[in-house]
């Protein structure tokens, strides 16, 4: 009798994951019926659908992600369920590489930001599909770069920064190796010609990097973090970090920070680096199967929900789709290439 | 004086908020939602923080009472999950969260070598309360200058933290000291697979992207222990257990735990509150805490030799500074917006989407979301500590379940929280090879906590330790550069020199009469 309670409470708990465990868990076990016939010529999804994230719960894209999906769900844009699905790791290349084998697949989407470009460029051995394979649906915001300080550094511009960065090496910290934050501090040097930074890859998201910069962890001067990443330091009282200038083409003029001047117009002429936050899908997808995300990711871009997320995150909306989209696909290639060339990364 | 008044009276009207109807319902909710995705290997507290996180848009926006009433949703699955965890470590030698690997060191050889499922379940969910309990006092008063030690805790001083646990960890499980060394030198090994963030290159990866992710000390310790027993007690065919098994059913244990935990307060309580700082460390928390937790109490414990063969303290130890952890993780969310914890960091993603920046504005701005989420802390662990305890007897029960019907449910938990992970085969494939490899070492006699112990701790020891050199430009100075760090090393290397000191002194007292 006993026994049979005891199988059966573990039996009502593996019930009970299997219903709750639902959100992430999913089309298990069934890559040879993912390929089949209806999925390939469907317009619209026809099972739930993934929604691939590359970094972890919490991660910055991981928030984009289910604000999105928050949004989808919200207004039903989509005639099936979309489930978040984190597959974090190798800086991407772990999410790059499931949903590039999902290929003619729609019920496979994935958020990216520019390691989608970065990881494909650098990682080594190389990896046998570039950014361009992927089916381009659309970018939903950019999400600028400030230069910033310690609230107790004596540098009040650009410039002051980039006349000592080129006595001494600066210590500078950013997400990951060969990943934008390290690609824009290598084109800051490149560009001023400064000293090389000791730059410190953390690995723990854009957040724990204006952490580090707060606490002049191990020394640390500058970074590069998004406004969003740096407001909770700059808005403490007393002021811990603060924004040199922004790499945007012009100052922002609403929000915390309307009026920062551009580095531009401090001598550091960069304005053409920030982090994108597109939808890509798996491989090979039909036009009326692109244009069905498209539509969807319109929609959550029109949405109300995504206008306040981005002005409380000081993000520019900016949607591209189609050819334009494509356009920008080649275009953060090439700069990323670039880079990476000039850097020997490759 | 003032400020202490003003805590209590902004404490109180936290309780108001924490207790109207409908977030005592989110509570009790996200309690039974957390307590089932604990027991389930591999489904964290963070992946079913992530998994609500949608369902609480709704509740944000639409429900009575906001902002709060999600958070504390969120928050009970938290605490839910850290106790429910606990289950199958001890019962089944299966880790449910990482934080209760540890367990497995002593939570099931009491549970099962012992016959003791009942005590061991017990005493794990009391010093969760305890340590949790603690914590929340700590929270409650000291949360802000708290965090702002933390936030100086950068790549040198937290490698002195590792260097320190590493040293409280010396000894463990050492029969013989050189298969110790093996197993430690193992797991560096394992801990080196996968991408490095540091270069940006593969290591050890051999072409294969699934690697990149690193071998997971989850499903490796799933396999090590819960698999490895599996098929060391198939050559037992399971005799024993069942007879040596206690006839008593579960109150009695309740109260021997209670007695066990009177004589460890000395230890508890310091240890909870080291677990709570730790776990306030921006991106730190509950699992290095708990093996913090479980050096420290080896160290200091009369009975060090027990440890590993089902010690009461083996179990409280790292269970309270895990649970403390898991509270000073919110530490750093609150008071500077920064995620102490990969769960703290979801339930901050969860903040964003409700429409709250988090951080000190909080404080000011959002003051009944702070101190109703800080009230609920005190709640969500007062309910899932007392439904844990009212559920130990027939939990226990399931240990009398005879082994042939039991066996298979531990191997298909096994493998089902191996694939939930990361929804991958790939960890499914680790799992098994442990399975066999833990036999085998079982076998050989090879002790498995070390190897767990370098697989946990040494990916983020390595880490930074390059990370102060590569800021350094490559002086080694910089690793007792800040007065912390030059403490924390002075404090590890006290704790190695410690016991040679002590073995030093009789030899001379014996030699000196001599002369």
């Amino acid at each position: 009798m006993l026994s049979r309670r005891g199988v059966a409470v573990l039996a009502t708990a593996l019930i009970t994951l299997a219903a709750c465990g639902g959100g992430t868990a999913t089309p298990s076990a069934s890559p040879s019926t993912s390929a089949s016939a209806s999925a390939v010529t469907a317009e619209k999804p026809t099972r739930p659908v993934e929604f691939v994230i590359s970094t972890a719960p919490g991660g910055g894209s991981d928030t984009y992600a289910r604000i999105m999906q928050g949004v989808i769900e919200k207004l039903k844009l989509s005639p099936q369920p979309v489930n978040p699905v984190n597959k974090p790791g190798g800086s991407g290349a772990v999410a790059f590489q499931y949903v590039f084998e999902k290929k003619g697949d729609m019920h496979y989407v994935m958020i990216t930001l520019n390691s989608f470009w970065t990881t494909l460029i650098t990682t080594k051995p190389a990896l046998p599909y570039k950014p361009e394979d992927f089916t381009p649906i659309a970018n939903l915001a950019n999400d600028p770069f400030f230069l910033w300080v310690n609230e107790k550094s004596p540098w009040k511009t650009a410039g002051d920064l980039i006349a000592e960065a080129k006595n001494r090496p600066l210590i500078a910290t950013g997400t990951g190796s060969k990943q934008e934050d390290e690609v824009l501090f290598r084109r800051i040097q490149d560009v001023a010609g400064t000293k090389a930074f000791n730059y410190v890859p953390d690995d723990q998201g854009g957040g724990h990097v204006a952490t580090a910069l707060r606490g002049q962890q191990a020394g640390i001067e500058v970074t590069v973090n998004n406004p969003s990443e740096g407001l909770p330091g700059y808005q403490a009282t007393p002021r811990e970090i603060r924004p040199l200038c922004t790499f945007q083409p012009q100052s922002p003029t609403t929000g915390p920070f309307a009026g920062l001047a551009t580095c531009k117009s401090q001598g550091l002429p960069i304005d053409d680096y920030y982090v994108v936050r597109a939808i890509m899908a798996a491989p090979g997808l039909s036009a009326a199967q692109q244009k069905f995300w498209v539509d969807v990711f319109k929609g959550v871009y029109d949405s109300q929900e995504w206008k306040d997320f981005a002005a409380k995150n000081v993000l520019d909306l900016n949607f591209v789709s189609g050819d334009a989209f494509k356009k920008l696909v080649q275009d953060l290639t090439k700069v990323h290439t670039d880079i990476a060339q000039k850097n020997g990364w490759l | 004086m003032n400020e202490f008044l003003s805590i209590l009276g902004d404490l109180a009207s936290g309780f108001g908020t924490a207790a109207q109807p409908f977030n005592l319902l989110m509570l009790l909710i996200g309690v039974l939602l957390g307590l089932v995705i604990g027991v389930l290997p591999g489904l964290g507290g963070t992946s079913g923080v992530a998994i609500l996180l949608p369902v609480t848009v709704h509740i944000a926006s639409g429900g009575p009472g906001g902002a709060t009433s999600a958070v504390i949703l969120l928050c009970g699955v938290y605490w839910g999950a850290l106790f429910g965890g606990v289950v199958t470590s001890i019962l089944f030698n299966i880790p449910g969260e990482p934080w209760s690997v540890v367990l497995l060191f002593d939570g099931f050889p009491l549970a099962k070598r012992k016959g003791r499922p009942g005590l061991a379940l017990s005493s794990s969910f009391l010093a969760s309360f305890v340590g949790a309990l603690l914590a929340t006092l700590l929270f409650t008063f000291f949360s802000k200058p708290l965090a702002d030690i933390a936030i100086r805790f950068g790549p040198p001083e937290l490698f002195a933290v590792f260097i320190l646990s590493f040293t409280t960890l010396v000894g463990l499980g050492a029969e013989s000291p050189l298969k110790s060394v093996m197993m430690i030198g193992f797991g560096l090994l394992l801990a080196a697979v996968g991408f490095d963030t540091l270069t940006g290159s593969p290591r050890l990866a051999f072409g294969h992207i699934e690697v990149l992710s690193g071998i997971g000390f989850v499903p490796v310790t799933i396999g090590l222990f819960g698999i490895g027993e599996i098929l060391a007690s198939a050559e037992e065919s399971g005799i024993g257990h069942v007879e040596r098994l206690s006839a008593r059913v579960g109150f009695k244990d309740i109260r021997e735990a209670f007695g066990a935990l009177r004589q460890r307060l000395h230890l508890i309580l310091p240890i909870s509150v080291i677990g709570f700082f730790f776990g306030s460390l921006p991106g730190h928390g509950a699992t290095a805490g708990s093996f913090l937790g479980y050096g420290l109490a080896r160290q200091y414990s009369k009975n060090k030799a027990d440890f590993g063969k089902g010690e009461i303290s083996g179990i409280m130890a790292p269970q309270a500074a895990a649970d403390s952890a898991a509270v000073g993780s919110l530490v750093p969310m609150i008071a500077l917006g920064v995620p102490g914890s990969p769960t703290s960091a979801v339930i901050m993603a969860g903040l964003f989407i409700w429409g709250l920046n988090p951080g000190p504005l909080l404080f000011v701005e959002h003051k009944d979301f702070v101190w109703g989420l800080i009230a609920s802390v005190y709640l969500g662990h007062l309910l899932t500590f007392l439904i844990c305890l009212t559920t130990v007897p027939l939990l226990a029960m399931i240990m009398r379940t005879p082994y042939a019907i039991i066996t298979p449910f531990i191997v298909i938990i096994s493998i089902i929280g191996a694939y939930s992970l990361n929804n991958s085969l790939f960890d499914v494939g680790v799992t098994v090879v442990f399975g066999v490899v833990g036999y085998w070492l079982r076998k050989m006699k090879y002790p498995l906590a070390p190897l767990v112990v370098a697989l946990v701790l040494g990916d983020s020891t390595e880490r930074t330790l390059r990370q102060s050199l590569i800021a350094s430009g490559g002086n080694p100075l910089i690793l007792v550069g800040s007065p912390i760090a030059a403490a924390l090393m002075a404090l590890a290397a006290l704790m190695i020199l410690l016991p040679f000191a002590k073995s030093l002194l009789p030899r001379r007292r014996t030699a000196s009469p001599a002369a």
